[in-house]
């Protein structure tokens, strides 16, 4: 009597093909895809577009581009979603499944290291923050800048002219507004209201002249208007937003217009109940817990990279001899290229720099960043190397002693 | 089941499809930095409190309007040129005759030195591709800084300009220079304090 063969139940069958190797190669396979079309691709769109269409979490599928713009019809998934994909088959293939013991410990090591680094990768892609902090030489700074988010700031002017700590409105509210959206805010500070409208994400702000008027439509405040631009995809940094507001006071009643436009880096101001207030719009502001004085940048380029004065071209090396300043603690550093300055999860890295022209102090633009996740690829590429260390030393002492598993003797056939 | 996924395909869809926010309560604020003492050319102004500022553009740094229906203008700027040059031009556009001598000009203290003094009245033709004024008046100081020149003019219906006189030399003498941000002198270091 032949023995029935054992029925799976749904769930092994579901958890075997999740587990399985079939996924890890699909999802390694278009992870090199969508790699090389972002590569290709980075040139005529740009770094940080690319970036975002390929890796972003908000890309669930990708059409890549060709050099002219058309899109060539081959959809893709996002990488971030392959990449949590293969983290679920990681986990459960390399982990749930794999065969445990003290034998298989290095192997389970690695396989949870490569898990871990790419649970940093998504820690990282979520939770990472990033500035520019640009430093002038003999100066020092205590704020990093974010390129891509523009906030309100509204403030009051103290009796001698000084700013008071501002009430934010944040560019994740601005940048939701569609072009006939309007946005009311309310302060728990101020008693007045505004309300933005007409909000552009690319924009220009222009003069109403005689020799150059404002076109049919557009609306004019204090002699500017806002004109739409088109989007500028090679460099993203180079896109300013702008919008609209009123101030109202408790009753509603207009007490001023005003136009807001990002890269306007001096406050427009109204009078209301004997103060002086200021508005912004500006790159988010971002307090370090730290200064940073910067006593003396300098650096090359590479040669004939440059146009002249104003471009002089693709920097060779560059160095900053600065002073982090935190509390009563000093401490110096020469930040190059990539050997940055930490601080408590801060990352300080030179991105730029610009050498002494005429009329112009040398100055240092260091790329800030603060990643809960910083140091975990580097945690899990030592736990993967001591892992699959512990493995190969394992086999070869095993081979070497000869205590190698006897081959199994081959089972027959059941008969049928 | 066949309720359930359908339902929750739904529910997610229409939680990512959410129109903007229209009203929101602010309660963030910040911490000052330097940024909030940035101010152009490092000189921090104290306008009086009916004038407003408006956007600044290439040729005005620090732009504020005062006045009745805000028509007077008062404008910081920088230029180059030559104070003389300067102030003809600002003359001309009154259609005043140049002076031939700086001594022509009464001067008073602004920022870092002597400031010539201009002041004109009468039909104003401020030209950039805007239209000339009846019974306008100019007040405006010029200081020479060598390659550039700083420049504070207030313009507008001369009643008006006459008002403001007090306020706009009071305000000319409120600029003082920020110097918050620029590394003390003692903190200050060299190279070879960097040397490995």
């Amino acid at each position: 009597m032949s023995k029935k063969p054992k029925q799976t139940s749904f769930g092994a069958r579901v958890f075997r093909i999740l587990a399985g190797y079939e996924i890890a190669v699909v999802c390694l396979s278009l992870l090199f895809v969508l790699t090389f079309f972002g590569t290709i691709e980075q040139p005529w769109k740009g770094l940080w577009t690319t970036i975002r269409k390929y890796f972003d979490y908000e890309s669930f599928f990708v059409l890549p581009t060709r050099a002219d713009g058309k899109a060539i019809f081959f959809p893709l998934p996002g990488a971030y979603w392959v990449i949590v994909v293969l983290s679920v088959n990681m986990f459960l293939g390399g982990i749930l499944r794999a065969r445990k013991g003290w034998r298989k410990a290095g192997v389970l090591l690695s396989h949870f290291a490569i898990l871990f680094m790419l649970v940093a990768g998504a820690v990282s892609s979520l939770y990472k923050e990033e500035g520019q902090m640009r430093v002038v030489q003999g100066e020092r700074s205590d704020y990093a800048q974010k390129l891509f988010k523009h906030d309100i700031e509204v403030f009051r002017y103290d009796e001698n002219g000084d700013r008071e700590p501002p009430a934010i409105i944040r560019s994740s509210y601005l940048k939701a507004l569609g072009e006939g959206d309007k946005l009311d805010a309310t302060f728990e500070k101020f008693d007045f209201k505004l309300r933005v409208e007409k909000y552009l994400p690319y924009s220009n702000l222009a003069l109403d002249s005689q020799g150059s008027p404002a076109p049919e439509g557009a609306k004019v405040v204090d002699g500017f208007y806002l004109a739409e631009v088109d989007k500028n995809v090679m460099q993203e940094e180079r896109n300013v937003p702008g919008c609209y507001v009123t101030i109202r006071d408790k009753g509603d009643k207009v007490l001023r217009e005003l136009v807001l436009w990002g890269s306007n880096p001096n406050p427009v101001s109204f009078t209301h109940n004997g103060a002086r207030y200021g508005v912004m719009y500006w790159m988010e502001i971002w307090k370090m817990p730290f200064l940073v004085e910067l006593h003396k940048t300098f650096g090359e380029y590479h040669p004939n990279t440059g146009t002249g004065p104003d471009n002089p071209g693709i920097p060779r090396w560059f160095q900053s001899n600065i002073t982090k300043v935190a509390g009563d603690e000093r401490e110096d550093f020469r930040i190059v290229m990539n050997e940055p300055a930490r601080h408590e999860g801060y990352t300080l890295y030179q991105s730029g720099f610009t050498g002494p022209r005429p009329g112009e102090t040398p100055s240092s633009t260091f790329a800030v960043v603060r990643n809960p996740a910083d140091k975990w690829p580097e945690y899990a590429l030592y736990a993967s190397a001591v892992g699959l260390t512990f493995h190969f030393l394992f086999m070869l002492f095993r081979y070497a002693w000869g205590t190698r598993p006897k081959p199994a003797r081959a089972t027959p056939e059941p008969a049928t | 089941m066949r309720i359930f996924v359908p339902a929750a395909i739904a529910a997610l869809l229409s939680s990512g499809c959410r129109g903007p926010e229209t009203s929101i309560h602010v309660t963030e604020t910040r911490e000052l930095t330097y940024h909030d003492q940035y101010y152009p050319g490092d000189l921090k102004d104290r306008p009086p409190l009916d004038w407003r500022r408006l956007p600044g553009t290439q040729f005005r740094v620090l732009n504020y309007v005062a006045g009745e229906n805000e028509e007077v203008e008062i404008v910081l700027g920088e230029t180059s040129g030559g104070v003389l040059e300067n102030a003809n031009r600002w003359l001309g556009q009154f259609g005043v005759s140049p002076a031939t001598s700086l001594s022509t000009f009464e001067t008073t203290p602004f920022l870092e030195g002597d400031a010539l003094v201009v002041e004109a009245s009468g039909t104003y033709r401020p030209g950039m591709g805007r239209g000339e004024q009846e019974n306008y008046a100019l007040i405006g100081v010029i200081l020479d800084r060598g390659q550039s020149q700083v420049t504070l003019k207030m313009t507008g219906p001369a009643q008006q300009v006459e008002a403001q006189r007090d306020a706009f030399f009071k305000y000319m003498a409120s600029f003082e220079k920020v110097d918050e941000h620029f590394i003390p002198a003692e903190n200050q270091k060299k190279d070879e304090d960097f040397d490995e």
